[in-house]
C-alpha cells in the first residue's frame, strides 16, 4: 500500500491505525499537498449558517457580562476585602454572595477546563516529542514583521518577547512553561496587544505589571 | 477605560468575518461561535477594545482555531480532514470565495460523473467510504480511487491556475 493509499485509508478508518502512524502521515512532506487540498475542499464545501449578529451579541452579553467579568476579576484578587466590604450592608452581602457563587462556578469550570487541557497537552506533547526534531522556536520570519512560532513552548515564546520588549517573565505556575502553541507574533504590536492575543488561548492567563510579564 | 459600546461596536463590525473564518476552519458552527466569543471575552477583561484592529481579531480567531484543532485527538483530526497547515489560512483573503468557486467549478466540469458523486458524498455530505460504496454499488477500493483521482485533479487545476 503506497503512502497516499495509506492516507486515504486513515481518513476512512482512523481507528485502524496507531497514533504514531497517523502523526507520521499528517507530517509526511510528500502528503502535504494532498492534505491541503483535502482541507481546502472540506472548507470550501462547508456552508456555515448565516449568523444572527443581534442574537449572538445578546448571547455574548449574557455569557460574558462585561460588568460581571470585571467584578469577578476583582473578586479573584481581593476576595477577603470584598467579603469584609460585603458585611457592611445586607444589599452588599447579597451582591457579594451572588458574585462569589458565580465566581466559584467559573473557577470550577476553569479547573475542569484546565484538567482536560492538560490531559490533551500531555498527549500532544508526547506525540510531538515522538514526531520530529524540527519543532524549534520558530520556523520563519515573514515578509513583514511577523514571526511564526509553530508548536513552540510558551517558554520559547516568552524568551523572544522578553528580548524584544526588554521585560522580565515570571511564571506563577512553572508547568505553563511547557505548553505548546502555534502563535503568530507581529513584532509591530505593543506588548499589551501581544499579551492580549496570547490571552485568547484558553489555557493562558497573562498580565503585565511593572515591566514584567506574569503568567498565571 | 473601556466602554461597553466599544466592545459592542467591535462585535457588530467584525463578528460576521470572524465567524466565517472560524466556521470554515473548524467546519462547525457552534465551535466557531465559541471561538469568536472567547476572543471578545479576552477583550472584555482588558482595556484594549479601543485599540484592536480587525487584523488583530482575525489573527486571534485563526490562532484559537488552530490550537483547538491541534489539541483534538488525532483520529478526529485526520478523519475530518481539518486544514493540516495553518499557513494556508494566513492570507488576509482566506477564506477566499474566488478559490472556493473555482474548486466548485472544477468539481462540476473537470471530474467524471461518478468521481463528482463520490467527492460530493464524501466532502459535502460527510459519508463514509462504506456508505458511498453501498449507495453507488461500487467497491470501497473504487471509492478510494475516485477520491484520489478527484483530489489530484483539483490539486493540479488549482496549481495550474496559480
Amino acid at each position: 500500500m503506497d503512502k497516499l493509499h495509506l492516507l486515504f485509508d486513515a481518513m476512512n478508518k482512523p481507528g485502524s491505525h496507531t497514533d504514531s502512524e497517523l502523526h507520521t502521515l499528517l507530517h509526511d512532506p510528500d502528503l502535504q499537498d494532498i492534505l491541503k487540498t483535502a482541507g481546502t475542499l472540506k472548507a470550501s464545501t462547508y456552508k456555515p449558517s448565516e449568523p444572527d449578529i443581534d442574537e449572538e451579541w445578546d448571547r455574548f452579553r449574557l455569557r460574558y457580562d462585561i460588568k460581571k467579568c470585571t467584578f469577578i476579576h476583582f473578586m479573584k484578587r481581593h476576595t477577603a476585602a470584598a467579603i469584609a466590604v460585603g458585611a457592611f450592608s445586607l444589599c452588599a452581602i447579597g451582591a457579594a454572595v451572588s458574585i462569589s457563587l458565580t465566581s466559584e462556578r467559573n473557577a470550577n469550570a476553569m479547573v475542569t477546563a484546565a484538567t482536560s487541557t492538560s490531559e490533551l497537552m500531555d498527549d500532544a506533547d508526547a506525540a510531538i516529542a515522538a514526531k520530529s526534531p524540527t519543532d524549534t522556536v520558530y520556523v520563519k520570519a515573514n515578509e513583514g514583521e511577523t514571526v511564526v512560532f509553530e508548536e513552540s513552548t510558551l517558554d520559547e515564546i516568552m524568551e523572544a518577547l522578553s528580548r524584544h520588549y526588554g521585560v522580565t517573565v515570571r511564571y506563577k505556575d512553572p508547568h505553563k512553561r511547557n505548553i505548546r502553541i502555534h502563535f503568530n507574533w507581529n513584532k509591530g504590536m505593543t506588548l499589551r496587544e501581544t499579551a492580549e492575543l496570547l490571552n485568547s488561548f484558553n489555557q493562558l492567563s497573562i498580565h503585565i505589571k511593572d515591566n514584567t510579564i506574569i503568567i498565571e | 477605560m473601556k466602554e461597553k459600546s466599544d466592545i459592542e461596536r467591535l462585535f457588530r463590525e467584525n463578528y460576521a468575518a470572524m465567524y466565517n473564518l472560524a466556521a470554515r476552519m473548524l467546519c462547525d458552527d457552534e465551535a466557531a461561535k465559541d471561538i469568536v466569543h472567547d476572543v471578545f471575552a479576552s477583550l472584555v477583561a482588558s482595556d484594549m477594545a479601543k485599540e484592536v484592529t480587525p487584523v488583530y481579531l482575525m489573527k486571534a480567531v485563526r490562532n484559537g482555531c488552530y490550537n483547538k484543532v491541534r489539541n483534538m485527538e488525532i483520529h478526529r483530526r485526520i478523519h475530518t480532514s481539518y486544514l493540516a497547515d495553518l499557513s494556508m489560512t494566513e492570507a488576509e483573503d482566506w477564506p477566499d470565495p474566488v478559490v472556493f468557486s473555482e474548486i466548485d467549478a472544477i468539481i462540476e466540469h473537470s471530474l467524471t460523473e461518478q468521481c463528482r458523486r463520490v467527492i460530493r458524498m464524501r466532502y459535502t455530505e460527510g459519508r463514509s467510504y462504506k456508505e458511498i460504496s453501498s449507495i453507488l454499488g461500487i467497491s470501497e477500493k473504487s471509492v478510494y480511487l475516485h477520491l484520489r483521482k478527484g483530489l489530484e485533479t483539483i490539486q493540479n487545476k488549482i496549481k495550474s491556475h496559480g
